[in-house]
């Protein structure tokens, strides 16, 4: 079923597409969901009621750009929201406290890469890792985030240099960090 | 935003990885996502439930209240609303030399027992309502009211006035009246008597009929149940070949039981039975019945992985059986709830005995064997190792036995009965085959709720 099939027949409320569209992305949005949420259980229910809420406004969808990145956008708020519902953003965005975390190195699994990063990410401070998702891999701006958490903008700036001057190290450690992003980095990070 | 190349290609590393990474759901999210975008229409299950319920009432009602014998018994419903057509013979016999030109009333209204009444408006209705021997009787006499309108046994009894003859002579109409009721009374106590003297069991019903009770009844019963399993473990005989890490070092000790995660789920039986009475406690029942059970076991999803099932063979020796699995009984990627299911059709053949009560209202215990015929199931089979889950359905028995026992209370309403109270069935066989080193034995608690009806 090709994409412009999918979108209708999920306009249409036709269920064939919609288990298309979710088969398609939800890999992909559930990888998103587990790197804002405390574990896997808390990812699948994000990424649920992500996905009610893709499936029940996606008229509002208007083909401005990659369906792939609406999608996304909502998951991303989702989680957010999820996190400011339970909150767990706001109990752990004390950057005094979050300075002091102890990195438990056995609970990174040497499988892929891919998911050693994430489970890097997923080591930070829950504040420190909400920030460093929006700004590093969803690509908001500070003041987009600080409008999304309710914070100050420089709040945003000095938790995501935290936050990535944290992530740095652990990588150091694990020797995950490929050897042209390291030595440049270290540069950049640690004057 | 301000990005330097250096912190460009940190945060591009990161992008990156994050999006090669992907996790997959579980299929419960889908199934969650799907009913909560396509909620189930609840509208269809509130008119059957209503549906079932009126037509209840109205068999109920049908059979309860509508008791006519063809000439036993004139229309009106009640006894006591017989006598008016009685009391009408005597007193129009009584009255008829003194004005025989009045014809009967063109409007004879007569109320029955709901309260509706039903207006006759000619002789030929007239016939039909009150019977051909009092209509002879009044065309002869005819003349039971100067007044048009007549109506209601009540009328007759509490407002004598209203009925009058030409003469005005109410004393003869209201003295057969009474006369007659007495009669009549006299007459259905005669009745009871013969029927306590024949010993029959003769019953009274709201109607007034007498009859006979059949020996044979039937029964429609519906319980919720709850299903667990109980498993044992025949590996002692499996050889050390299959037993694989982490569970080689506890599975000896370790009841398998121990071993899984599972959980008991909600199930239904209904069914339909024939009951013979032996004597007034005492009661054999068979019948057929179908049983929906399962259970819920908790299963983690994993990548393709081999699992193998040691099997007995029929020389004594062990066998195996390899299958590709993605799910794993103690760790993966994400935990989920699996449905073990069995749909089954059985004969339940066994006896009710009514322990303690009255007439009405009994205390009883039932107890059964079932042969049952395993026609659907959806299992999962725990590999030998006990590390993952697989599906072979022909392993599952097909034919197994079950014993049924229950205890209910039960309340009598003439020709219907309902009874409800707890009952538990056991399975007697293993649900798998013997080849199969597991066993797994069901056991099903429920709260059954039927109706009786004897025959006639």
């Amino acid at each position: 079923m090709t994409e412009e099939a999918m979108l209708k027949g999920c306009i249409r409320n036709v269920a064939a597409a919609q288990q298309e569209l979710y088969y398609t992305y939800s890999p992909r949005m559930l990888s998103l969901c587990y790197r804002y949420g405390k574990n896997r259980e808390d990812a699948e229910d994000m990424l649920q009621e992500g996905f009610i809420k893709v499936f029940t406004q996606i008229k509002q969808f208007q083909n401005r750009g990659a369906l792939e990145g609406w999608i996304r956008k909502i998951i991303v708020h989702t989680c957010i929201n999820h996190l400011k519902k339970n909150k767990k953003f706001n109990e752990s965005v004390d950057l005094i406290h979050a300075s002091g975390v102890y990195i438990r190195e056995e609970a990174i699994p040497s499988i892929v890469q891919a998911k050693q990063v994430v489970e890097c990410i997923r080591l930070l401070p829950i504040g420190y890792r909400t920030v460093l998702n929006l700004y590093a891999i969803e690509g908001y701006s500070h003041r987009e985030i600080a409008t999304m958490l309710d914070i100050e903008e420089s709040t945003s700036r000095s938790q995501y240099t935290r936050a990535k001057a944290m992530l740095e190290d652990i990588l150091l450690k694990k020797n995950i960090l490929p050897e042209h992003v390291r030595n440049l980095d270290l540069l950049a990070v640690n004057p | 935003m301000e990005r330097n190349i250096h912190r460009d290609e940190f945060e591009q590393f990161l992008k990156d990885k994050a999006d090669q990474y992907k996790v997959y759901p579980s299929d419960k999210i889908w199934s969650n996502i799907n009913r909560s975008i396509h909620p189930r229409k609840k509208w269809p299950y509130a008119a059957l439930t209503l549906f079932l319920l009126l037509g209840t009432a109205v068999f109920i009602d049908y059979n309860s209240f509508n008791y006519v014998v063809p000439g036993k018994k004139n229309l009106l419903s009640f006894h006591q609303s017989s006598k008016i057509n009685q009391v009408t013979s005597p007193a129009i016999t009584t009255e008829q030399s003194k004005d025989a030109s009045n014809s009967i009333t063109n409007h004879y209204t007569v109320n029955t027992l709901t309260s509706n009444p039903v207006k006759v408006n000619t002789s030929a209705e007239i016939k039909q309502a009150v019977g051909m021997k009092n209509i002879s009787v009044l065309k002869k006499g005819s003349d039971i009211t100067d007044d048009n309108s007549y109506s209601s046994k009540e009328v007759i009894n509490n407002n004598p006035g209203q009925i009058t003859d030409n003469s005005g002579n109410l004393q003869l109409i209201n003295k057969s009246v009474s006369t007659l009721n007495n009669s009549s009374s006299a007459n259905e106590n005669k009745d009871e008597e013969k029927s306590k003297e024949t010993g029959n069991p003769a019953k009274k019903l709201w109607g007034g009929e007498v009859f006979k009770a059949s020996k044979f009844k039937w029964q429609l019963s519906f319980s919720p149940t709850i299903s667990y399993r109980r498993l044992t473990s025949g590996l002692g005989q499996i050889t050390e070949v299959f037993r694989g890490f982490p569970y080689s070092t506890v599975q000896a000790k370790t009841p398998v039981n121990d071993l899984v995660a599972h959980k008991p789920a909600i199930g239904a039986e209904v069914g339909a039975s024939l009951i013979y009475k032996l004597t007034d406690n005492f009661t054999l029942k068979g019948g057929l019945q179908l049983n929906y059970s399962r259970y819920q076991l908790s299963a983690y999803s994993t990548k393709p992985e081999i699992a193998t099932l040691a099997l007995h063979n029929h020389w004594g020796g062990t066998d195996s059986v390899n299958f590709v699995s993605t799910l794993k009984n103690y760790e993966g990627y994400g935990s989920s709830w699996l449905n073990n299911e069995y749909l089954q059709i059985s004969m339940p053949i066994g006896f009710e005995w009514s322990v303690i009560g009255n007439s009405t209202l009994k205390w009883n215990i039932a107890a059964s064997a079932q042969p049952v015929y395993n026609f659907a199931s959806n299992t999962y089979l725990l590999s030998t190792d006990f590390k993952y889950y697989v599906q072979d359905p022909s392993l599952i028995r097909k034919w197994n036995i079950n014993a049924g026992i229950e205890t209910f209370v039960s309340y009598d309403m003439g020709s219907f009965k309902w009874q409800a109270g707890p009952q538990l069935r056991y399975q007697l066989l293993s649900s798998y085959k013997n080849t199969y080193p597991i066993k797994e034995y069901m056991v099903d608690f429920g709260f059954k709720i039927g109706v009786t009806k004897t025959l006639r």
